[in-house]
């Protein structure tokens, strides 16, 4: 199908130069991994293999991805943290450094060809790709930086066949595209000086400055990360192929397992398949399982960069996670409870007391030390200060967050993405321009980088 | 037709409908705030930064109430013809010892500090919104024959060194701009040339902006070449200044381009350009007998690349300066207004070891 294979590698070439714009030494990098797992996603796929013989090419093919993925992303922080630590024992030691250039896209691109190899060794891939539609599943340009982590049995398929996007897709893409960059240059990039002003600002801060970056900073990491990933999706629909949805109204979540189910879905999803459920998952003891909870979000914290704040937050949402779990039973209880207007309260209270601290977490994620860290939770613990000398956000986020809040409300009493299609044209046509003149109103912040660039 | 056609026709009809709506919503709140409807003030300013530098201009002449005053317009100007005949300005009683004070707002707001603490010096101020140190060169050249002053005190504001060849402040000061225009300085070490600029005073800026003519043309196509951010979009009026919405949009346009064109560290060709004209600063007071004061403004986003320099050869000609590094953390928003000056306290403190140099034996 000659279409289907110029298409592909038109695309192909085209993620390649989008790739290479950051830095062109990256794609030795991207080749190489692409490469050499494709290599042993073959070598897997060969008939006659030992059961012994394929598990030996899994762990050889795993320890390469985290060997690079390791090197060039973990190896000088475990470095001087290991020296750190013999320094607190009296042996000054200087750390190896090697400063080798974070690879954009390394962290998803990693996981990505992890997938791939595991399904070729699970021999549950729907598709044996060919190596351009391999290539092309891990550097596909709209995901390939910031994801959302595609799956080989969700996106290699697409790849197989000639794609035109319908007239539904180009204009949800569209749309989605219009979202996402509201989101994005409106909400996200209004924020960043405020929250800036208080994280990076000299300090100390008043405890209500504390509490207000913090919420600041959870819509402003949200509005920056899945308004990339809208803009992915929408792209990618434009081009008549449909991604993974990453987001579903998160801070309507009212426990940590809704919460991960409803944010970074393609990273929790990951951690759940390919770390979660090999270690034991929920198959074992209560504490296992609460175990199994705390180290997959202890990796899904350390995924996100080389710096003991994530490991915290990664921590801290484990603990919640199996915290909920020990606490199921009793929730139950209040959830089953036949008033309406019980369920409604303890609805209303947790959500509250959950979006609470989720807020916290993303103290543990932005702050820039343990120190920070520290400082801060011992401001909002003895609430000393109440002034606000920080300058106030531009109106573009003032207003563009209600705005968020009351589209994703739809979307999440709807329970649909795209809930708002079955309003009447003249309501529509309302969110179109509301989500227009915020652009526009946004144009004027200054700009920051998508967030998740550097993981 | 199709219903999906029906349907997309349909939600476009009423983009445009909601568009015009808003339009128009936008144009009372903008009517409302210029007439002076308190509540809608700041909306009002909020909704013209957009407007085309030439648009906010023509506003600022033709309708100077619905421009906030118009005041902006007449500061600055470095008229050779006017200068000797301009009033003095300076405050205090005949007799005080004077300070004369070149800059721009944060050196005046920071010696009204000083003058409130100091009742018995009089200050007179010579600058402009921003202004470079061009700008500052420039007027200390008229005003040789103007009373000698005890003490010449010189601000350079960090986030102005990047424009001392723009030629005039509205090329830098989009969302308010202020039209004076000043001489630049090009070349390096030893080869100077000074550029005029074609509009040197008010008068000819005000009939050249409302005539249209090759004047104001020649003249905006100077500041053009000087300034490469300085777009026809983000320049001229056109029908799009009409629009609120499209204002914004240039506001964006104009803010990305900036950003864009901002290098990561000044030029060395503009940097030299800084360091020349303190150096001239310097050997015009010493002709003088007048003693320098050179006071340097640390505001937001102030690179310490871009200052070394400035210390460096502060040092080598022996000119007492007070660097507010000293008493602003740049990098604290805490300690800036939103327009951008340092809070009254940083002001104070500043002002307090601005004052100490002035009054030591």
């Amino acid at each position: 199908m000659p279409t289907v294979r110029l298409q592909n590698w038109a695309l192909l070439a085209v993620s390649y130069y989008f790739y290479a714009c950051w830095d062109v030494r990256l794609l030795g990098l991207i080749w190489l991994v692409t490469g050499v797992t494709y290599a042993f996603s073959r070598a897997l796929s060969q008939p006659g293999l030992t059961p012994l013989h394929r598990r030996r090419l899994l762990q050889a093919s795993l320890l390469f991805s985290l060997l690079v993925l390791g090197t060039f992303k973990y190896f000088d922080f475990f470095s001087s943290s290991l020296a750190a630590l013999l320094s607190a024992f009296g042996w000054r030691t200087e750390p190896l450094l090697l400063h080798l250039l974070l690879p954009a896209a390394i962290s998803f691109y990693t996981f990505e060809s992890i997938s791939y190899v595991v399904g070729a060794y699970k021999r549950d891939l729907t598709h044996q790709a060919s190596l351009p539609e391999y290539a092309l599943f891990i550097a596909f340009f709209p995901k390939l930086v910031a994801g959302p982590i595609e799956r080989p049995n969700v996106l290699i398929p697409q790849l197989t066949k000639r794609r035109q996007a319908t007239r539904e897709q180009f204009s949800r893409g569209a749309f989605l595209i219009l979202l996402g960059l509201c989101k994005k240059v409106a909400i996200a990039d209004g924020l960043a000086p405020f929250v800036g002003g208080v994280y990076d600002g000299a300090g100390p801060h008043s405890a209500a400055e504390v509490a207000l970056a913090t919420l600041a900073f959870a819509f402003q990491i949200y509005g920056d990360f899945s308004g990339y990933s809208d803009i992915a999706r929408g792209c990618s629909m434009m081009l008549g192929i449909e991604l993974s949805w990453n987001f579903n109204v998160p801070y309507f979540s009212r426990d940590p397992s809704e919460f991960w189910r409803r944010w970074h879905i393609s990273l929790s999803s990951w951690l759940r398949d390919y770390v979660y459920i090999p270690l034991g998952g929920n198959r074992g003891s209560e504490v296992k399982t609460y175990r199994n909870l705390f180290y997959t979000m202890l990796i899904g914290g350390l995924w996100h960069g080389a710096a003991w704040t994530f490991v915290a937050w990664g921590a801290f949402h484990g603990g919640m996670l199996a915290v909920h779990k020990a606490l199921a039973p009793v929730l139950k209880v209040f959830n089953a409870n036949p008033k309406p207007w019980v369920r409604g309260v303890h609805a209303g209270v947790a959500w509250a007391a959950f979006f609470g601290l989720t807020c916290y977490g993303w103290l543990l994620f932005r702050a820039n030390s343990l120190d920070q860290v520290l400082n801060m939770t011992s401001t909002l613990l003895t609430w000393s200060g109440r002034g606000v000398s920080v300058n106030a956000p531009p109106l573009s986020a003032l207003v563009g967050v209600p705005v968020l809040l009351a589209h994703d409300g739809w979307g999440y009493l709807r329970g649909a993405h795209f809930a708002h299609e079955s309003w009447p044209a003249w309501l529509r046509a309302a969110l179109y321009v509301a989500l227009l003149t915020l652009i526009a109103m946004g144009a004027a912040n200054s700009r920051s980088a998508f967030i998740y660039f550097q993981f | 037709m199709k219903p999906l056609h029906r349907g997309g026709l349909a939600t476009l009809a009423w983009i445009v409908v909601w568009l015009l709506v808003l339009e128009a919503a936008l144009y009372l709140v903008g009517h409302l705030g210029a007439h002076g409807s308190t509540g809608m003030v700041g909306l009002a300013r909020y909704l013209e930064y957009g407007r085309s530098i030439e648009g906010k201009l023509d506003l600022a002449t033709q309708a100077p109430e619905q421009a906030g005053g118009g005041k902006v317009l007449s500061a600055g100007w470095l008229d050779p013809a006017a200068w000797q005949s301009l009033p003095d300005g300076r405050s205090g009683k005949p007799g005080q010892p004077l300070v004369a004070v070149y800059g721009q707002s944060f050196a005046f707001r920071t010696m009204a500090w000083v003058s409130e603490q100091h009742p018995g010096l009089a200050v007179r101020k010579i600058g402009g919104p921003a202004a470079p140190l061009t700008h500052s060169l420039a007027a200390y050249q008229l005003d040789v024959n103007r009373g000698k002053a005890q003490w010449v005190v010189l601000g350079v504001l960090a986030s102005a060194m990047g424009q001392v060849n723009a030629l005039s402040g509205m090329a830098f000061t989009f969302e308010s701009p202020a039209p004076y225009t000043y001489p630049a300085l090009r070349g390096s070490e030893g080869q100077w040339q000074v550029e005029q600029p074609l509009i040197q005073t008010e008068a000819a800026f005000r009939a050249a902006l409302v005539s249209k003519g090759p004047a104001w043309v020649q003249f905006k196509a100077q500041l053009q070449a000087a300034n490469p951010a300085l777009d026809a979009f983000a320049m001229n009026a056109s029908w799009t200044d009409h629009s609120a919405l499209l204002r914004m949009v240039r506001r964006g346009w104009v803010t990305s381009l900036q950003a864009e064109q901002q290098p990561a560290q000044l030029a060395p060709g503009v940097l030299q350009a800084n360091v020349e004209a303190l150096r001239r600063f310097k050997v015009l007071a010493d002709q003088r007998g007048e003693r320098l004061l050179v006071i340097v403004f640390r505001d937001r986003g102030t690179r310490p690349a871009d200052i070394a320099p400035l210390t460096e050869v502060l040092g080598q000609l022996k000119v007492p300066s007070v660097d507010s590094l000293a008493f602003v953390n740049p990098t604290d928003a805490r300690q800036f207004e939103p327009d951008g000056h340092f809070k009254p306290q940083g002001e104070r403190v500043l002002a307090e070891a601005v004052a100490a140099k002035l009054t030591a034996p």
